[in-house]
């Protein structure tokens, strides 16, 4: 499974429109609902990929599972505009919380520095929000003790 | 999108219509007038739209039926169409129980044809090229559908038939119109042949047109048949004893008519103005001397319809009427060419050239910029049978308008007959018969009601 984060600029249309030109039929749609995100679901017999407009964190994420995600995300961000791990890493100065729970969907699989210094100090801060978006950050990531 | 969980208002028509070659949807409004053309693509998004989805379910029944593009496509339909007032919102309400009593003929009640009518059609297919709804029951258009095929109608399967109102089929008893190919039933061959009698005979023909152009209509105290004189082979067949009757000569009551034919019911009291009315026995005392006396004296019709409705409006239904000029009337056919006009600059966009429809609407349109509507009648005979067969049939007491709006109505078609006789003709061979196509064209182009503000 892959996860790539989308630009914040990226809406509906634009998935759609990438959506229709790459071909991918449209399985279902699973609308907000106790907490949790509207997802919009493309897929096929071997393949899915769920737009994930994450309301808890303010963004939209693609999830793609297959035999090989990687090509599935690289389709993604070839036909989207996507924000990568060092365009998070930029934001941390302008606004963390945000950024720390982004951190949540473009890290890494496993426990790897600066990332995990970051959500660790985050999960220590005083800032109540930047607690919660490092647990969410971390809990997202399925990092193992 | 404006609508939670939109759907097509179920009065609309939708129509699937090949123009030029061109496949299109024309969906109108018979309330308001308002005539869209939408793509076939779209209409497919459209039968999704039962009041029991919302966006998110839309989306997914689009991609069930591979017409999804995009959400935004689907919410830019619903508020295009919702601004052209044919879109509601939800299910449609539960019919609650009639204020009044629905009436019913009952098994024994007479049967009363025209008299000395048979119908001689000339087999070229006249009437199958006017109506914007030749309708099929369920049961039709499944065997014609199957039947399709084999025939190459050059209308896709999904598209042969529409529902006859709204966009669920199941809402209208599963009635359904078929597709035209420029005006024409899609079923109608190129020689003016139905290829569905061609295959099966007669009775592999949708019920309404087995029967057509028949009309049956319960007075009370029989069902009187009597004709739309909508096809020049009505004219055609006055005074012929060689055609086919009406209805089967062995059927007797109403019991003997085939099930699902529908017995319109002259209402009770009968309205004759604003403010007068009449029983239904006096009505049809004075459906019957009317038919008998057009059908024997040489009288101007429209000056004859003219003047009964003011004798009908005196409520002095037992007077003799006595024909005078058609005083007054002007106003009626301007009314009448304003919306001729109207209709023929709409239908001019999306119909094809050889449309018969577009064609009989401009030169309605045409007859009365340019033509004489007070020109002497040239088929005089005609004007009579035609009135005289709407007055058996009480036709003029069961459109919803009083008994004198409904004359004074077809003074007015007359008139437009006799000006569309001034001016070129187009080259149809149903041209021949100008009063027919009036009468079809304001059924069918939903003419009539133009002149609802013009009585007394």
């Amino acid at each position: 499974m892959r996860r790539v984060l989308l630009h914040p600029a990226v809406d509906r249309a634009a998935i759609d429109r990438a959506a229709a030109d790459l071909g991918w039929p449209l399985l279902n749609i699973l609308g907000r609902r106790d907490g949790r995100p509207r997802q919009l679901v493309f897929g096929g017999p071997d393949w899915l990929l769920t737009f994930v407009h994450d309301h808890r964190i303010d963004a939209r994420y693609a999830v793609a599972a297959a035999h090989d995600p990687e090509a599935l995300a690289g389709a993604v961000r070839a036909s989207l505009p996507t924000l990568s791990l060092e365009d998070v890493l930029a934001r941390l100065d302008e606004d963390r919380v945000r950024a720390v729970c982004w951190l949540g969907v473009v890290g890494p699989d496993a426990p790897t520095e600066p990332i995990a210094r970051i959500l660790r100090e985050a999960g220590e801060h005083d800032d109540e929000s930047l607690r919660n978006a490092a647990r969410f950050a971390t809990e997202s990531l399925g990092w193992t003790p | 999108m404006r609508h939670e969980r939109p759907r097509l208002a179920s009065h609309v028509l939708v129509r699937f219509h090949v123009a030029s070659g061109e496949k299109k949807v024309v969906l109108h409004d018979p309330r308001g007038g308002a005539l869209l053309e939408i793509a076939p693509e779209d209409w497919r998004l459209l039968e999704q739209m039962d009041g029991t989805r919302d966006l998110d379910a839309l989306c997914l029944a689009a991609t069930r039926v591979d017409a999804y593009v995009s959400e935004a496509e689907i919410v830019q339909l619903v508020n295009e169409l919702d601004d052209a007032g044919v879109m509601v919102d939800g299910l449609m309400a539960p019919a609650g129980e009639a204020p009044v009593e629905v009436p019913r003929t009952p098994p024994d009640r007479p049967l009363e044809p025209l008299p000395s009518f048979t119908l001689v059609c000339d087999g070229r297919g006249s009437c199958c090229r006017f109506y914007g709804g030749v309708i099929f029951r369920a049961a039709e258009a499944h065997r014609a559908r199957a039947e399709a095929p084999a025939l190459e109608l050059g209308v896709p399967d999904a598209q042969l038939f529409t529902p006859m109102r709204g966009a669920d089929a199941a809402a209208c008893g599963g009635q359904l119109a078929v597709a035209q190919l420029d005006g024409r039933c899609a079923f109608l061959d190129g020689a003016g042949l139905c290829r569905l009698h061609a295959l099966g005979g007669a009775d592999h023909k949708p019920l309404a047109c087995r029967i057509y152009p028949a009309a049956f209509v319960d007075d009370g105290e029989a069902v009187r048949v009597s004709l739309g004189p909508e096809c020049a082979c009505v004219f055609a067949s006055r005074g012929r004893t060689d055609g086919s009757p009406l209805i089967d000569p062995a059927a007797t009551t109403a019991a003997d008519l085939p099930e699902p034919v529908i017995t319109l019911h002259v209402p009770d009291p009968v309205p004759l103005s604003a403010t007068r009315t009449a029983t239904r026995p006096e009505l049809r005392r004075w459906s019957t001397r009317a038919h008998d006396e057009l059908r024997s004296t040489r009288v101007d019709a429209a000056a004859w319809a003219w003047a009964a409705a003011q004798t009908v409006e005196r409520g002095e239904l037992g007077e003799r009427v006595i024909p005078d000029a058609t005083e007054g009337i002007a106003p009626w056919l301007d009314a009448f060419g304003t919306r001729a006009r109207r209709i023929a600059e709409t239908h001019d966009g999306w119909r094809g050239a050889s449309d018969l429809s577009r064609r009989v609407a401009i030169w309605i349109a045409d007859a009365l910029d340019r033509g004489d509507p007070y020109a002497a009648p040239t088929r005089p005979d005609d004007e009579r049978f035609y009135l005289a067969a709407l007055a058996w049939g009480h036709r003029l007491a069961v459109e919803g308008r009083p008994l004198a709006h409904g004359l004074r109505d077809r003074a007015t078609r007359i008139l437009t007959a006799r000006a569309m006789a001034t001016v070129e003709p187009p080259d149809d061979a149903a041209s021949e018969a100008p009063l027919a196509l009036v009468e079809a064209a304001v059924r069918n182009l939903s003419i009539a009601g133009y002149a609802d503000d013009l009585d007394p």
